[in-house]
């Protein structure tokens, strides 16, 4: 467990519950606002699962043709744990992580029948199999959450799914895949009573403690090989204060992202200081961009400007 | 009395699925195979036994089998026979007739599929949380 969640700060009562959803196999609601580490812990969730698994490439029913394996879903696994002799119609593969988000409608989890091609292509729900299906950004879907819930509640509670061919007839697969709902809305307004308690877990991502920022700020400083003072993340942490903002775990990853870009536009090698963490922290934050009271104009200043600094003139922008 | 072995995960994963000896272990129909087959020699610019027992994800004896087959229904020939696997194969005229038949049903050609039965078998088998995580040092009781 530890190992697969080693990159992220978490609280220990997380981590278990984690540990008892992996166990369990049974389905996880997510919930948290925004920026505080939800995909992360839903992603990393698969990392924990042990082993790799058999899928076939294809399955055939009446006839028809079901492909299962998709190279841009499926990781096959390392020659080094493939067997000498297997029937090869099955492919070794890690366990496969699927992320649907906003995207998701009622139809794509059906078999896709391909006109041109006369065969089907295994829904994403069939693709994760043995893996960890992430339903991201729950409730933001063109489809009322209600009935989304209301298609997995049948496959939660059996494991197995019912899907439909072309020709009418309804088919029995396997749905044995741990289920992750991640959403930042408040749960109450998107599922019943009813169903939360079909849920198996349900889990809230809180954000970090001012202890748990720094200790993310300096994994995430050590990453990409930002050196900085003790003096600049007492800063960091001073703004949050001064602004009243809320402490999101993702927030120390995207403010060095932004550093690292002014580092990288002034040629200088990765540093923060105050005042880059300031320009990075306006960048990030947002704020108004408006020529302070001692610039002035000069006369025929706007034929000859050139670039006397690495900075872009603000005439320019 | 059939003596039964429980394998663990891990045993399992070493060993993979098991290799088919006869076609009817496939569980899949031998005319299904054929007309994969079929497409196969059709696509393939030198179609030999070991080409399209790869592109079929079979053994070469079973597929040498379905390529008989298709031989003896007159849908291919034998142009060369040489080293064992290498025999090349082309398309006879009731061969293009069948195939372009097949493709108005179905366009795949690709692996040999396993049947759902077997799908689902496998994922019975393979229990999702057989080797479990743990963490003793996550310090809660």
């Amino acid at each position: 467990m530890r190992a697969a969640f080693h990159d992220l700060i978490l609280p220990d009562s997380l981590l278990q519950t984690l540990g008892c959803v992996i166990n369990s196999r049974r389905s996880l609601f997510l919930t948290g606002l925004p920026g505080t580490g939800k995909t992360a812990v839903a992603e990393r969730i698969n990392n924990a699962l042990p082993g790799a698994i058999w899928i076939p490439y294809a399955v055939e029913i009446d006839g028809q043709i079901i492909r299962v394996f998709d190279s841009h879903c499926h990781r096959i696994a390392s020659v080094d744990d493939t067997p000498f002799e297997y029937d090869r119609r099955w492919v070794l593969i890690k366990r496969p992580l699927v992320v649907v988000g906003g995207e998701l409608t009622l139809e794509n989890a059906d078999l896709t029948w391909s006109e041109a091609a006369k065969f089907y292509e295994a829904p994403f729900q069939m693709k994760s199999n043995g893996g960890t299906l992430v339903i991201d950004d729950f409730g933001r879907q063109r489809v009322a959450p209600q009935d989304l819930l209301n298609r997995w509640i049948v496959p939660l509670e059996r494991r197995v799914d019912y899907l439909a061919l072309h020709t009418g007839k309804k088919i029995e697969v396997p749905f044995e895949q741990l289920v992750v709902f991640s959403t930042n809305l408040e749960e109450d307004d998107l599922a019943d009573q009813a169903f939360l308690r079909r849920m198996g877990y349900r889990a809230r991502v809180e954000p970090p403690t001012p202890a748990a920022y720094s200790e993310i700020f300096k994994r995430q400083a050590h990453t990409r090989g930002i050196r900085y003072q003790q003096s600049v993340l007492d800063h960091v942490l001073n703004k949050y204060r001064v602004e009243h903002r809320l402490l999101k775990g993702c927030e120390p990853r995207d403010l060095l992202d932004r550093a690292t870009d002014i580092c990288m536009f002034e040629g200088n090698s990765p540093e923060l200081t105050t005042q880059i963490l300031d320009v990075a922290w306006r960048n990030y934050f947002g704020t108004s961009h408006s020529f302070d009271s001692s610039y002035r104009f000069a006369p025929g200043a706007a034929d000859d400007a050139v670039m006397d600094s690495k900075l872009a003139d603000p005439l320019e922008l | 009395m059939t003596q039964t072995t429980l394998l663990s995960r891990v045993e399992l994963e070493s060993m993979g699925p098991p290799l088919a000896e006869e076609i009817s272990e496939l569980g899949i129909g031998e005319a299904f195979l054929c007309d994969l087959a079929l497409k196969h020699v059709a696509m393939l610019p030198e179609p030999t036994t070991s080409s399209v027992a790869e592109r079929l994800h079979l053994p070469r004896a079973l597929t040498e089998e379905i390529l008989e087959k298709l031989y003896r229904e007159k849908l291919i020939e034998v142009r060369l026979q040489t080293a064992i696997g290498s025999t090349r194969y082309s398309m006879l005229d009731r061969g293009w007739d069948r195939l372009q038949r097949l493709l108005s049903i179905c366009g795949y050609s690709g692996a040999a599929p396993v049947s759902l039965n077997d799908y689902a078998h496998a994922s019975a088998v393979h229990p999702f949380a057989s080797r479990f995580v743990g963490d003793s040092a996550c310090g809660v009781p």
